[in-house]
């Protein structure tokens, strides 16, 4: 017969034994298997964060192919600009362009149906404003032009107009006139 | 040891002896512990660096304020309208002492608001900030999270696992430099990551990337070599609100007393 007293010790290791169990449990449903790897967090987090796909393209990957209009831009005064400044990010453009060269997509890479929704081409004076307005802040040193005005003094017939830096300057490399583009990578310019 | 209210002299004074003496040998057992630990022991940890580690250098003298970084950021990082990862700041000083300081639009195009002409002929100087992760040594915000969301890779970049964050904002609080908020889509924390993704598969974050005139350079600062190594050799470099031991390592060029 055992004894009242050591049936209540008996019962407290019951639950003692159970409370661990279940807490040994619930640690192994609730944490997750990476947390403590490395460190107090989810180890795994670092390896997810650093296998997420990069969307903004380089000038090193759009002169693979637009070589000729690269070597223009990065022999003029537009050198530390990036066709992404002016063009957008053209990942989807990128990609495609990749895929048409290894044979592996259906899409071709020429002409203007491969300009995709995150990538544009045309002669854009807001794009050219977004650095060379005359603002309050940029340093004396970097180009700017009070637009409208500029244009006008020029002899523009449309200083207000859309394009109307182009009209003048060759985005590529400004320190030429407009005409020397297509002489240059017409294939490249007009994709 | 007698714990009566009737203790003796004689009987308190060789407790406190017995106490004594136990207590300092205890002590002399931890460098014995310390070094029991073996490599990964305590000391150890906190110096040895196997990894690379980064830097970042922004030169306020050759920002223009075309917020392009800004555009290259929001894409990269599906940063939702009205957040920033990074921005760019104008600091405006006026003659009669005044100093302005504004950022550019919160929604796309990114553009900085024409200063009135009767304000505009009254600036002395004025220049642009840009802005992005500290990536402190010291960082409050990992110091405050409670879950363990926010973390420090072996390589220097604070993170934010959106997992395991319960968005309860104490880093956004804690941070000095305004650099986290509260992603409006997932409810978690966020913040800029040196576009770690970019750069553990051997870029430049997207900004850098970006930036047409090298205002931002980012680079590996392990490299005695790199770019941004020389550069910081050569130059003079501040680091943004030094006086709270942060120990930034975003540095910048051309930083004045007005900037925060």
């Amino acid at each position: 017969m055992i004894s009242k007293d050591t049936r209540h010790l008996w019962t407290l290791a019951g639950v003692l034994a159970a409370g661990a169990i279940g807490a040994v449990a619930a640690r192994q449903l609730l944490v997750p298997a990476s947390y403590g790897t490395l460190g107090p967090f989810r180890a795994d987090h670092m390896r997810e964060e650093a296998a997420r796909a990069a969307t903004v393209t380089t000038t090193a990957e759009c002169v693979e192919c637009h070589e000729g209009v690269g070597k223009m831009s990065a022999e003029g005064p537009h050198k530390s600009v990036h066709c992404m400044n002016c063009h957008g990010v053209g990942r989807a453009h990128a990609e495609r362009c990749r895929a048409a060269a290894a044979g592996s997509g259906a899409e071709t890479c020429e002409g203007p149906a491969a300009v995709t929704a995150d990538l544009h081409s045309e002669k854009s004076a807001a794009e050219c404003m977004r650095c060379h307005r005359k603002m309050v802040g940029r340093p004396a040193e970097h180009k700017q032009v009070a637009p409208v005005r500029h244009a006008e003094k020029k002899g523009s017939e449309e200083p207000d107009g859309p394009a109307v830096c182009a009209e003048c300057h060759l985005s590529h490399d400004p320190s030429q006139a407009p005409e020397e583009q297509a002489a240059v990578d017409p294939e490249a310019s007009a994709g | 040891m007698s714990c009566s209210k009737d203790m003796s002299r004689r009987e308190f004074l060789w407790d406190a002896v017995r106490t004594m003496t136990w207590g300092a040998l205890s002590l002399t057992c931890i460098p014995a512990l310390a070094e029991a630990a073996g490599p990964a022991g305590l000391v150890q940890l906190t110096k040895t660096r196997t990894k690379k580690l980064y830097g970042f250098l922004v030169d306020t003298t050759k920002c223009i304020g075309c917020t392009k970084c800004v555009d290259a950021c929001k894409v990269e990082n599906h940063v939702p309208d009205g957040n920033f990862r990074t921005w760019v700041e104008r600091y405006v000083y006026f003659k009669d002492g005044t100093v302005q300081v504004d950022m550019h639009s919160r929604t796309a195009p990114y553009v900085f608001e024409d200063l009135p002409p009767e304000k505009a002929k009254d600036v002395v100087k004025s220049f642009f900030v840009p802005k992005l992760c500290n990536m402190c040594e010291d960082s409050p915000c990992l110091q405050v999270c409670p879950v363990g969301a926010t973390y420090r890779t072996e390589d220097g970049f604070v993170l934010v696992d959106k997992e395991r964050c319960i968005g309860c904002s104490y880093c956004v609080q804690a941070c000095p430099y305004g650099m986290r908020f509260i992603n409006k889509e997932t409810h978690t924390a966020d913040k800029c990551t040196w576009c770690y993704h970019r750069v553990q598969q051997g870029g430049k974050t997207a900004c850098a990337e970006a930036c047409p005139t090298g205002a931002r350079l980012f680079g590996e600062i392990s490299d005695p070599e790199s770019e941004i190594s020389k550069l910081l050799g050569e130059k003079r470099t501040e680091v943004l609100k030094p006086y709270l031991g942060t120990h930034p390592k975003t540095r910048y060029v051309g930083l004045a007393a007005e900037v925060v």
